[in-house]
């Protein structure tokens, strides 16, 4: 913990995932490939003076962590070029999955339009395949269970997020290290690899005794667990006498998922309710009461799209037929809002908003160039027309999803263009279409100038996220070496406040809340190619 | 009815674009290439393209017919093809000067994807690098069927929009001024024109205005691939098979539209701004409306269409073998309501005369909210000065009060509009202009209540609407399902298998055979 980058904490095997983590997610790309991958990198910058003090400092940071990269990936994206071993696996019109979203109130059933093509797998398979195996050669080289110790972060919606009422720092000392209240949580778990397919293709029974719950929220669903097995409905595996509801297809996951959640099982549902009267002293039951004999499985979603419930794990009130618009709870119902107060906030009173002077949002400037210091190394030598590079989302891409297929790569220009105002363009002698490169400390970025009014002076603009995979020639100001993507000029910038837990509203919550590196907005130099080499 | 006693009524399947509601997102256009133009020889081809306007559009500046010769004209003695006559064709049938190239579309490149696995071991990872699908060759992307797409390249392109003629440079400049900048969408398919410049110059005689529904075709056992038809075209909307030697171009979908199912354009439309209906016409006109003055045009073409309720029309209309089934849906026609009943709806070019029968809403939204200027040295000082380099004494303007009066001092000016919708016109495209902003004060003063009932009185009184109307309008715009959309009449199969043999004959025989053969597609 207190030495990360120590040869026994490095992260060796990395599974990506409906996911281009390497190039679309990857802020500081660059920096990736030298650190994680250990291949080549763009970087020139130089490392700070000062550095942190609470973990320890290595003056040579450790290259080429990973040992192992696996990439399940149906696009041959870049994540792909940098892996060891990519998975073919099956598009979304050709596996059976559940996606949904907080925008609206619908569930969206993938289907398999046709069987995945070739030798591509679906996810599930992917997955229970490599749990076979690995259970298979658990065998052999871990017979026994193991122990791991888990840290978790004090999570939203749990005592911990208000069981700390100043900032005290238990690994300086200065209040006692209470897991789950003064720092994170531990936990001892017993890994049976041996297991690991088993359980991946069983609904275990312990939901029977805990219930199922999020946001603060609980009901049991014992009963509901023990009609998947009863009523000839659910497929089932059996095993020493035991019967558990089956996951070992796609589509029976996703039917054991609808039954046992609020949202397409109304007796749940209004169960969920009640159990929430409990807890606020609100009248709520009557929200669910007309969704009492709803039940939604896999095959009604593939027939037609169907609303959800009305849930107490959900945000907005769409009883009689409402739209969804979030917070009609906290406003109609009276739910307390999420937060340590239970009211909504404008001021922020917590000593480390304070002293960053963001317990108030109001306009703040943009700290100068010369602050986030990216072109110290690029600039050593003279002076050059700083940009303000943005990378916003796309206009048709979903990240690089979209963003490389032939018909996207036609109405694109063939490339992720960088665009410039008219006037920066002029006065840096470049015309619509010309190859420039964006670069500056971190790394380098090649690609057509697409000129546009649009775009006001002094920024330039590139979508995130382009591919490696298409059309990246070689950069000149590195030397002759392939240019990277849009992140490849983009570092982390840790912004401090989001460090900040265990506070009410600021409590860790998965792809929620959390100390992520909050924008990529950087500063570059752009300059026209005069050779274009791939 | 009356001085019109040689009606030829005749039906015409039309669309209608609300360009408000369009956001550019080009999903019409994959829809139609996915289904029709994914083939070797149709690369290049996009049977449905959208614009950026200001731009200079697809193939480019197409809208110039100084350069590519499209459309009719007048001249001396009465009305001819600009370019391509059958006259001028025939003494220049080897020859025609005025012919886009391919560079003036685009030439179609893809990747080489197999340099990513095949690539030999190396310090950098590989690429796959542009190549033409024509030559297969490595090849620099110059030029793509949407290349000015939201003002991209605009020193380029949208500053040499042929549309921008007649503006003052004072207010071309204006256009590209960040602060006061605008842009819109113009999604175009084959307009399907009563007086096709196609049909006229084909020397073949491949191309036909079908008679039930007036989807405009090219005969793939005909067209022999003179082109003339491409240059006569002056939407540049048919296009050349450089595989097949064949030309072709959108079809309206009408193997989807015999099947009851909307063209894959409009199915797919994201902002669901098209809508398709029947509009019953006096096809007597045609000559004479296409010869008469330029600023008669737009009018005397929405004269011809006549009221699918009048019973001498009807009479008409039978009289001419037009279905009820047909009657039937020109009477709900969504079409007919924007085009003829709400006034609301302009042909693109109408001065190309080609008498075009798809028809656009212009938009409203880029011409509101005008800029005042002001003078805030605090705002300015706060600024950092790499966001300074323009000047910030521009501020929107989009207080109620004076939305009206912004139609006339636009924002994107009314000068361009009318360029495009109607042959130079402001007056024309003013009056619609005015209508969609009467619908939106009315329809505030509903659901906001900030305005007073005079103005909103006034705003309908003016443009000529009642509150109901208003109402109707807001209605097909904002709350259409696609059944209130799409509305054509039943295809009646059993008239086509007719039109080749007793009926009788293909019942109980559906579906066992032998295969004898299948006409080979575009040879």
């Amino acid at each position: 913990m207190g030495d990360p980058e120590a040869e026994h904490n490095f992260p060796r095997v990395w599974y990506i995932w409906r996911g281009n983590a390497i190039m679309g997610s990857m802020k500081g790309h660059e920096y990736c490939l030298k650190h994680y991958l250990g291949t080549h990198s763009n970087a020139i910058a130089e490392d700070s003076e000062d550095h942190t003090r609470e973990v320890r400092w290595h003056d040579v940071a450790p290259v080429g962590k990973m040992d192992l990269i696996v990439d399940l990936n149906f696009r041959m994206d870049s994540s792909a070029l940098y892996s060891d071993i990519v998975l073919p696996a099956a598009s979304w019109y050709e596996k059976a999955d559940l996606n949904s979203t907080d925008l609206h109130s619908f569930i969206h059933p993938l289907s398999a339009a046709i069987a995945p093509v070739w030798e591509s797998k679906t996810d599930w398979n992917i997955f229970r395949d490599l749990a076979k195996v690995t259970s298979d050669a658990a065998a052999k080289y871990f017979p026994e269970p193991q122990k791991d110790i888990v840290a978790t972060p004090i999570a939203h919606d749990s005592a911990g997020e208000i069981s700390q009422p100043v900032i005290k720092d238990w690994y300086l000392g200065e209040c006692e290290a209470v897991p789950g209240k003064t720092m994170h949580g531990l936990t001892v778990v017993d890994r049976d690899y041996t297991k690991l397919y088993d359980k991946f293709i069983r609904l275990g029974d312990r939901i029977r005794e805990t219930g199922l719950g999020a946001h603060g929220n609980h009901f049991d669903c014992a009963d509901a667990y023990d009609e998947m097995i009863a009523s000839n409905h659910f497929p089932v595996e059996r095993r020493n006498g035991s019967v558990y509801p089956s996951l070992k297809e796609d589509e029976w996951a996703a039917d054991a998922v609808l039954y046992l959640s609020t949202l397409t099982n109304g007796v749940l549902n209004v169960r969920a309710y009640r159990d929430a009267e409990r807890r606020t002293g609100l009248d709520l039951v009557d929200l669910g009461a007309g969704s009492a004999d709803v039940r939604i499985s896999y095959a009604d979603l593939q027939a037609q799209p169907r609303r959800y419930n009305t849930s107490p794990l959900w945000s907005g009130i769409m009883t009689g037929g409402r739209a969804y618009a979030p917070y009609t709870y906290n406003v109609e119902k009276l739910i307390p809002w999420r937060t340590l107060t239970g009211r909504q906030h404008f001021y922020i009173d917590h000593e480390m908003y304070l002293a960053y002077g963001e317990n108030l949002p109001t306009y703040k400037p943009s700290p100068k160039p010369q602050a986030y210091g990216d072109l110290k190394q690029t600039l050593k030598d003279g002076e050059a027309r700083i940009l303000n590079c943005l990378t916003p989302h796309g206009k048709w891409h979903i990240h690089s999803t979209y963003m490389e297929n032939h018909r996207m790569l036609t109405l694109s220009r063939g490339c992720e263009p960088v665009w410039m105002s008219e006037v920066d363009a002029a006065d840096l002698g470049i015309q619509d279409n010309d190859w420039v490169e964006v670069y500056n400390d971190h790394g380098v970025y090649c690609a057509r100038a697409c000129v546009s009014a649009r775009i006001p002076k002094g920024v330039c603009i590139v979508y995130h996220v382009p591919e490696r995979t298409v059309g990246i020639p070689k950069s000149q100001v590195r030397g002759g070496k392939r240019a990277g993507g849009h992140n490849s000029f983009t570092r982390i910038h840790l912004k401090p406040n989001f460090l900040a837990g265990g506070y009410g509203q600021f409590t860790y919550h998965f792809n929620y809340w959390g100390p992520i590196a909050p924008n990529r907005d950087t500063h570059v130099v752009v300059k026209r190619m005069d050779k274009v080499v791939f | 009815m009356t001085g019109r006693l040689k009606m030829d009524v005749r039906s015409q399947i039309s669309m209608v674009f609300h360009l408000d509601k369009c956001i550019g997102c080009h999903t019409c256009s994959i829809a139609c290439k996915n289904i029709w133009t994914d083939r070797k020889g149709a690369e290049y081809m996009w049977w449905n393209n959208v614009e950026t306007k200001p731009g200079t559009g697809y193939p480019g500046k197409w809208e110039n017919q100084e350069i590519y010769k499209g459309g009719w004209e007048m001249n001396g003695d009465g009305l001819h093809l600009k370019g391509a006559g059958k006259p001028k064709s025939l003494t220049n049938i080897f020859h025609n000067p005025h012919m886009p190239v391919i560079d003036d579309y685009y030439e179609p490149f893809t990747y080489k994807y197999l340099d990513l696995i095949e690539s030999p071991a190396g310090d950098d990872q590989p690429t796959a690098r542009p190549i033409s699908m024509i030559t297969g060759e490595p090849m620099d992307i110059k030029m793509g069927p949407n290349w000015d797409d939201d003002l991209s390249g605009s020193p380029d392109y949208a500053r040499n929009d042929p549309n921008l003629e007649k503006l003052s440079p004072a207010e071309r400049e204006a256009m590209f001024q960040l602060e006061r900048m605008a842009f819109f969408y113009l999604p175009r398919i084959c307009n399907h024109c009563l007086n096709p410049a196609c049909v006229a110059s084909c020397p073949s005689g491949a191309i036909y205005k079908r008679g039930e529904d007036g989807i405009v075709l090219i005969n793939q056992e005909v067209c022999r691939g003179w082109r003339m038809c491409v240059t006569a075209c002056p939407y540049k909307k048919t296009y050349y098979n450089w595989s097949t030697g064949k030309s072709e171009k959108c079809i309206l979908c009408y193997p989807r539209l015999e099947a009851g199912q909307a063209p894959a354009c409009m199915q797919s439309c994201v902002g669901r701004i098209r809508y398709l209906g029947v509009l019953l016409y006096d096809a007597n006109q045609i000559e004479s409306v296409a010869s008469a003055p330029e600023a008669d045009i737009v009018n005397r073409q929405l004269d011809m269409i006549l009221d699918p309720f009048d019973p001498g029309v009807i009479a008409l209309a039978k009289n001419n073998g037009v279905a009820d089934s047909t009657i039937d849906a020109a009477q709900k026609s969504p079409a007919y309501k924007f085009v003829k009943e709400w006034d609301l709806a302009l042909p693109l070019h109408p001065e190309f005369r080609t008498l075009p029968m798809l028809f656009y809403v212009p938009p409203l939204l880029p011409v509101m909210a005008s800029v005042t200027k002001v003078d805030n040295k605090e705002q300015s000082e706060k600024m950092h000065p790499i966001g300074k380099h323009w000047p910030d004494s521009w501020l929107y303007d989009t207080s109620t009060e004076e939305l009206f009066g912004t139609i006339d001092e636009a924002r994107f000016p009314l000068q361009y509009m009318a360029n495009l919708f109607s042959a130079g016109d402001t007056a024309q495209v003013g009056d619609r202009l005015k209508k969609l902003m009467a619908v939106r004060l009315h329809r505030r003063q509903i659901t906001v209540g900030d305005i007073s009932d005079k103005m909103v009185k006034n705003a309908l009184d003016d443009s000529g609407l009642t509150p109901q109307s208003a109402d109707d309008i807001y209605y097909l715009t904002s709350l259409a399902q696609f059944n209130d959309r799409f509305v054509i009449p039943a295809a009646h199969r059993e008239q086509a298998i007719e039109m080749m043999e007793f009926a009788g004959d293909v019942k109980g025989s559906t579906g066992f055979g032998f295969k004898t053969g299948t006409a080979k597609r575009g040879a």
